[in-house]
């Protein structure tokens, strides 16, 4: 099977070709800004590299986030657009499924895993897995300071797992660090989503799958006029 | 144009060359309508609609048109015999109607959430298959860049699936350019541009090739018009509100100004008047105006406006009367061109100077998919397309020429 799989919603977008499970070509690109502009030809040139045609793929794949709202949407319409023209499904994967499926399974073995994820505001998203990977509940928020026990409390919830020897890997670490001192053997790891391990999530997802839409976890900004209910957020209006 | 271009077919193999829109569909709540039973529209599993596909199918270029640049979210399918396959167009208006203006963060979410939906649909309606299209267009800018960017790349992605040219179309001349697909005007003409995002003269010389006679030193005429609605506690859009209310309101009523009617140059100003119109408000009784007061404070808003631009128009006429070719058409394109009361206004200025007075039918005066698409034809027909690079562009004047307007901002 033949995947093409995009990401752009970090700090660092990539595009990946797997062939039967097999990474056959990729590109990286590790500015937060241009994704509109090099996008296409970052799939250009992994299709060239693989040689295949487009017509060739199989599924598409793409990174649903959390993450830059830019981004997210550049490779979300990008992936639904190459889908409609192909007729071939597309397959939306999480920021936290690619990041906790990328770790070395020797590395997190017998650990829980927290997939953690600059927010690109105070506090980052999280989401925690047992050690077979299976979530451990809903992605959410941290909050500066609460750290600590919100992990315990999430790594520790139905199934039983413990934060004490948990892994975290993703963009949002550096953030925790002052929150993480006290927790014992605790193994961290920054890393950034990778397009080839979103292929890898695609190729054993049921179809057909829903479309993707970007896992946003934050409500617009904006402030309803005077007088409305619910104008406690802040931003901008164009008229 | 006198010459026949190379992409012309033979005039016996020609559908026929009328303005037809085969299927208009538009919609005023987040959910859209499919076109009415009888309009010739048909699901994905009937036969061929009857005045759907030419014959001249293989001859005649067809040219997808996506529009993502501000609310409303547009599909169409455009062919060069000037008729339109299909127009989807989903309003987003209800989303952003509590807010009293566009919120860039919920128009982007939601063009990113319906645009695949109402291309499949535009495509089934025109009986169309990515293998009939000839080129893929999309609005490449000016307008709020979140929805831009959604427009670009799906566009881009379909046309490097497909193996087609991608065109990234100044929305300012889809606008422009909507006459051509109307009513076939030629090169050159004197366009009106009025909107909600700006108020400019233009000489429109050629596909690409604009000279700036004027533009707004403050609001667009559209921004003028929401602000005076909301004013007069109309709600938004302010446009079509307000020239609801105007019906039947005595435009001389209210003394208004007609900010630089007289003045030399084809500038405009709005602000003047939004700040009048505050005056007359606050000199009537508190509370909410009663509907006489209303409906004469919007007729004589529109009266008022309606007078600016024809003063501006004039001006522009006189600027450009000895130029060779003549100008034979005062065209005026945007949200604006909508307003009845200005239309029948500038036709008079047109024929007073004998030229004609041209504007797209109301349902193609606000932002659509089929004016995208055709200024894509326009473009695709010289043998203009954009790059996979092509960068998404908040602003994009149409005559990059032109001094910018330092109160107007981007309208400039």
């Amino acid at each position: 099977m033949k995947i093409l799989a995009l990401d752009a919603a970090g700090a660092v977008s990539s595009v990946a070709l797997t062939i039967d499970g097999r990474l056959a070509a990729r590109r990286d690109y590790d500015r937060a800004r241009g994704q509109a502009e090099i996008l296409i030809p970052l799939i250009e040139a992994v299709l060239a590299e693989a040689g295949c045609a487009i017509d060739a793929i199989d599924r598409f794949a793409v990174g649903i986030g959390p993450g830059g709202f830019t981004g997210l949407r550049i490779a979300i319409a990008t992936a639904r657009g190459l889908a409609l023209a192909t007729g071939r499904p597309l397959i939306g994967i999480s920021g936290f499924e690619a990041l906790a499926h990328g770790l070395d399974p020797a590395i997190r073995r017998n650990r829980t895993v927290v997939a953690v994820i600059d927010s690109q505001r105070a506090d980052p998203y999280l989401q925690g897995f047992d050690a077979d990977l299976v979530p451990l509940g809903a992605p959410i928020t941290a909050t500066a300071g609460s750290l600590p026990a919100l992990l315990i409390r999430h790594a520790t919830g139905p199934a039983g797992a413990d934060l004490v020897g948990a892994i975290l890997v993703g963009d949002g670490i550096d953030r925790l660090r002052a929150d993480l001192a006290g927790i014992p053997d605790l193994v961290l790891r920054p890393a950034a989503v990778d397009a080839a391990v979103i292929a890898g999530r695609a190729e054993c997802r049921p179809l057909p799958a829903p479309l993707p839409s970007p896992l946003y976890l934050r409500p617009p900004d904006v402030t309803l006029p005077a007088g409305q209910p619910d104008a406690d957020r802040s931003g901008q209006v164009v008229s | 144009m006198t010459e026949v271009p190379h992409w012309a077919v033979p005039s016996s193999r020609r559908a026929r060359p009328v303005f037809d829109i085969l299927f208009l569909v538009r919609s005023r709540s987040s959910d859209y309508i499919s076109a009415p039973e009888g309009s010739g529209a048909r699901g994905p599993d009937t036969g061929m609609p009857e005045t759907g596909m030419p014959e001249t199918e293989s001859l005649s270029m067809i040219v997808l048109g996506l529009e993502t640049s501000c609310d409303e979210t547009a599909a169409a399918l455009v062919d060069e015999q000037r008729r339109i396959l299909a127009n989807v167009v989903l309003s987003q208006l209800a989303d952003h109607r509590p807010y009293g203006g566009v919120v860039p963060e919920i128009a982007a979410r939601a063009h990113l959430a319906h645009l695949d939906r109402l291309i499949r649909e535009a495509m089934d309606q025109a009986g169309v298959g990515f293998d009939d299209i000839d080129g893929v267009a999309a609005t490449g800018g000016p307008g709020l860049i979140g929805g831009v960017i959604v427009g670009v790349m799906t566009a881009k992605a379909i046309a490097m699936a497909r193996h087609l040219p991608f065109v990234a179309v100044n929305h300012l001349e889809a606008h422009a350019l909507t006459v051509r697909l109307t009513d076939d005007i030629a090169f050159p003409f004197l366009l009106l541009l009025a909107s909600g995002g700006h108020c400019q003269l233009l000489m429109v010389d050629g596909v690409g090739q604009y000279r700036r006679l004027g533009t707004t030193i403050d609001d667009a005429v559209g921004e003028a018009f929401d602000k005076a609605a909301k004013l007069m506690g109309l709600g938004y859009p302010g446009g079509p509100l307000l020239e609801r209310a105007a019906a039947g309101g005595d435009p001389t009523r209210f003394d208004l100004p007609r900010p630089m009617k007289g003045r030399p140059g084809c500038d405009f100003s709005f602000s003047g008047l939004k700040t009048a119109v505050r005056h007359r408000v606050a000199d009537l009784p508190e509370g909410a105006l009663h509907p006489r007061d209303r409906a004469d404070l919007a007729a004589s808003f529109q009266a008022a406006v309606a007078d600016t631009l024809a003063d501006r128009c004039h001006r522009a006429i006189l600027a450009v009367q000895a130029e060779s070719p003549p100008v034979r058409n005062l065209v005026i394109a945007g949200g604006v061109a909508a307003n009845h009361t200005l239309r029948d206004r500038l036709t008079r200025v047109a024929v007073e100077h004998g030229m004609e007075f041209v504007a797209p039918p109301p349902a193609l005066c606000t932002d659509n998919g089929a004016m995208v698409a055709w200024a894509g034809l326009e473009h695709l027909r010289l043998g203009h397309q954009a790059g996979f690079d092509f960068a998404p562009r908040p602003r994009w004047p149409l005559d990059p020429a032109a001094a910018p307007a330092r109160g107007a901002g981007v309208k400039a």
